[in-house]
Order: structure tokens, then sequence, then C-alpha cells
């Protein structure tokens, strides 16, 4: 009887080497964050995202856009403009109503190395009343995908959405 | 907009019910298979260790003062389902009552591992510069998590309810049943995560 359980462990063995098909699951959780701030004194909004970089390059890949390295010695000359069409298309601010495009400062690793903060400013913007802000991004990879927005609006007002599919976009009074 | 505090809550709950990363909930069935309803004081006992473990490492490790890598933290937890399976099976016996109950201890112990592994996912939702605001994130995260448990022990229970009483089934073969149906993925998810190590 010992025999065989020992030899049953045998036949379990490898399955040791597999860890989920090669994925990097050492983050198995998929959240983006990002922290939108109004600054008074330079009439801006100022938007700090992260993102973990394996995730986003999947979205990417599945568009047909591959091998952009993002944040390594390989980077792609292209991939700043391809993160920054990503964004554009899945991450949309209206102030009072009407919508505005962001500038795309740029990006830089995080501390991890597994994920970047993109930086991202709307300028000339007067004070207001009403922030709608849309974050689908990853959404259409992960059901489990959710993106935590943190707001700073004007007045020093703060507080925070959780978006996830199906409830990707809020809008916000001040 | 949700206020902070309720933000981090609902973070908390949905990521010990996220069936994605089941593992927490394997180990919150494992702890309960070897109850009944009208034991629930036990339960609520066993649970409450369980969290006071998890929320100990949770914020050590949150305040940066000590945490393990994620690969050695992944392989810990299901070795902590298995052992608390194989413990239902070898040491309990429904006509014994041993004094000092060695699985509130064992819930306690392995709760310091499973709050390790929240801290990866609750430190990557945290905003530089909000330093102040950790306590009442970490403290918002943690009620979430317990709500998330209640909800699982409540499931458990009710299953053991009607298994004890529609289906008759006894409470030493249900204990059986449960923990090996606990045991089989932590095994298999322990022999997978052995590769993460190296």
């Amino acid at each position: 009887m010992r025999s065989l359980s020992f030899f049953s462990l045998l036949f379990l063995l490898p399955l040791a080497g597999k860890t989920n098909n090669g994925c990097n699951d050492l983050h198995k959780f998929h959240v983006s964050k990002c922290m939108v701030e109004y600054n008074e004194a330079e009439q801006a909004l100022q938007i700090s995202l992260h993102l973990f970089i394996d995730d986003f390059e999947e979205a990417l890949r599945r568009q047909g856009v591959d091998k952009l390295f993002i944040c390594t010695k390989k980077e792609s000359p292209e991939a700043n403009t391809y993160i920054k069409e990503y964004l554009a298309k899945h991450f949309q601010i209206t102030v009072d109503g009407k919508a505005y495009d962001f500038e795309f400062l740029g990006k830089e690793n995080s501390d991890d190395l597994a994920g970047m903060w993109c930086y991202l400013e709307i300028m000339d913007i007067p004070t207001f009343s009403q922030l709608g802000i849309q974050n689908d991004i990853l959404l259409e990879v992960f059901d489990d995908q959710k993106n935590l927005v943190n707001i700073i609006g004007p007045g020093q007002v703060q507080g925070a959405l959780l978006l996830h599919r199906g409830a990707s976009s809020e809008v916000v009074e001040f | 907009m949700k206020s902070t505090f309720n933000v981090y809550l609902e973070l908390g709950f949905d990521h010990i019910l996220d069936p994605g990363g089941y593992d927490h909930i394997l180990f919150v069935v494992a702890l309960c298979a070897i109850y009944q309803l009208s034991q629930w004081k036990r339960v609520a006992i066993l649970v409450t260790a369980f969290t006071v473990g998890h929320s100990i490492t949770l914020a050590i490790a949150a305040l940066d003062i000590f945490t393990l890598p994620p690969a050695i933290i992944e392989f810990l937890v299901p070795v902590t389902i298995f052992l608390t399976a194989l413990y239902n099976v070898v040491y309990y016996r429904a006509d014994s009552h041993p004094k000092i109950r060695a699985n509130y201890i064992l819930a306690l112990g392995f709760g310091l591992i499973h709050g390790m592994a929240f801290s990866n996912f609750f430190r990557s939702s945290l905003f530089p510069g909000q330093d102040n605001e950790l306590v009442t994130q970490l403290l918002a995260f943690n009620i979430g998590v317990e709500l998330g448990q209640l909800i699982i022990v409540a499931a458990i229970l009710l299953t053991s309810f009607l298994a004890f009483n529609v289906l008759k089934i006894k409470q030493r073969d249900w204990n059986l049943f449960v923990s090996g149906m606990a045991a089989g993925p932590a095994l298999i998810m322990t022999l997978e995560r052995i590769g993460n190590l190296f």
C-alpha cells in the first residue's frame, strides 16, 4: 500500500515543472491604478497611470502588435505611439460634459519592474463641477480586471472609483 | 464617487471571493470541513484566528517591515490547505473533544502565510505618497476580506447542513469528502508552484 502511494506521487511529479503555461504568475491579479489630480495653480489635470507591462503587452498582442519589449533595452521605437494610441481609446476624460484629449508626457518603469507609470496631462482647464472618467483599460483582455481611479478634484475634494467590466465609466460631481 | 475606505473594502471583498484565485476560498473550506451549523461559535473563533493571522502579516508587509518572495508564499499557500485537510482526516474524530484545539493555532499560523499572499495584491493597489492613508486602507481591506470569508463560511455550513439533514451523510464521512475535495487541487497547486521556487 505504501509503495503504491509512493508511485502515484511519482506519477504526479511531471506536473511540477509546468507553471501556468509559462505565464508570469507572480501577479495573478489584474489591477490598474490611476491618480487624476486637478492642479488649480496650473489649471491642468495631471494623470499618473500604473499598468502591469505583461498585461498591457498581451492587450496589444491581441490587436496584432507584438515584440514591443516595453521598458527594456530592446524597446521598440514605436512603443510610445502604441501606448498613447491604446490609452486614447480606453481612457477618456470629460470635463463639464466636454471631451478632452490628453497629452502623453512619457512613461517609466515602476520600482518592482513589473509595471510602468504613464504620465498624461490635459491643460487649460478652468475649475469645473463635473468630471467624467471612462477607463476600460484591459477590460477586453481579462474578465477580472479592475481599474482603480483616485481623484483629487477642485478644492482638494478626494475620492475613488473602482471600475470593472459592466461599469467602466462614472461621472463625478464636485 | 466613493470614499477610499469603501473602495479598499470592495477590493478586499472581491479579492477573497475571486474565483480566479480560489486558493483562499479552498483554505476556508478546509478549515470548516469538520464543523456543523450548530458549532458556528467555534467556526467564528477559528475564522477570527485566521483573520488575526493574516491581518498581522498583511500589515507587516504593507509597512515594508518584512516580506517573503512571492514565489515562496504562493508555494506555501496550497501547502497550508493540504496540511489543514490532512489534519482534519488524521487528528479529528467526531467523538473526541481535545481541550486545546490545535486547529485554532493552525488557523492563526497559516493565516500569517495567507496575509503575505494578500499583501502582493494590496501593495499593488497603493499609490505612492499616500502613506498617511495606509491604516485606513489596511483596515478597510481587512474588513472586506473578513466579510468575504463570512460568506464562504455561511455557504459551507449551509451545504454541510443539507448534507447531514437531506442526504443523511455522517459527519465523519462528510469531513473525509470535503477535506479530500480541498486536498486534491491543493496538491496540484503545490506541485505546479514548486517550479517557481528555483
